[in-house]
């Protein structure tokens, strides 16, 4: 999978925002924005296909989290991020 | 969902700088400047380019540095601008044109999208809506009571 093109993370205000560059129209009544270990994740994937454990691999070599964590927090994300249409 | 606030002053130069990119941005209304029709925190706006303005449009302005507000324009002359808020009984904004930074494109109202330039109704309401200024206190007074269910602060039972 990989994430859409044209997304861009700004930081807004301290928050982490998702930003469309393909929609003309921004909405900022509903936003997506990353927690600081979400960016870190988004930034290394960001212009490569990817698979789910890429990104287990980036949170076990970054954090000190168990394996067994790691995979299920990487699931739960990639999870919002193609609910929120982010990832093809 | 959780909710984040972000102060005016950081957060819509991004959206200016947004819609300078040419994108149109969908923000929450805040305040009762605009009321009848644009109420706090119900309604949506989506703001864009300001490319070409008239008395009547609804504009956003940086009247200072970090201040933004949006309202209506009632009058253009010598390259000032004066703005006042359909809600807005006194007070008036006055500026240079060049502090103008969106113009109002649509606003969501009750979940229903009205666009500035073709719906009929925001067409009606512009055009009576400033000229019943003579009486807004009251009519004013009527909204807040009749729609809005608030008693004159002196019917208050906690004062």
């Amino acid at each position: 999978m990989k994430i859409k093109k044209g997304f861009e993370v700004r930081n807004i205000c301290g928050e982490n925002i998702i930003i469309a560059h393909g929609k003309e129209n921004i909405d900022f009544t509903k936003v997506v924005t990353l927690n600081e270990s979400a960016v870190l994740l988004w930034n290394k994937v960001v212009d490569a296909e990817f698979e789910e454990k890429d990104l287990v691999d980036v949170l076990l070599e970054e954090y000190e989290v168990e394996p067994s964590q790691a995979i299920a927090d990487v699931k739960s994300l990639v999870a919002s991020w193609k609910e929120a249409g982010l990832v093809e | 969902m959780p909710k984040f606030s972000v102060d005016n002053s950081i957060f819509l130069p991004q959206v200016v700088r947004l819609i300078e990119e040419g994108h149109s941005a969908t923000i929450i209304a805040r305040g009762d400047s605009m009321r009848p029709f644009i109420e706090d925190g119900r309604d949506k706006l989506v703001l864009g380019k300001a490319d070409s303005i008239k008395v009547g449009d609804v504009i956003l302005a940086e009247v200072s540095e970090g201040s933004f507000v949006c309202h209506r324009i009632e009058r253009i002359s010598n390259g000032m601008i004066t703005m006042r808020g359909d809600g807005n009984v006194i007070g008036t904004e006055c500026f240079p044109k060049d502090k103008v930074r969106a113009k109002l494109l649509q606003v969501i109202r009750k979940g229903k999208v009205y666009t500035m330039a073709t719906s009929r109704l925001w067409r009606l309401y512009s055009a009576i809506w400033p000229r019943l200024y003579p009486v807004r206190r009251y009519l004013l007074a009527l909204y807040r009571l009749i729609w809005l269910h608030q008693l004159p602060h002196r019917f208050s039972k906690n004062v």
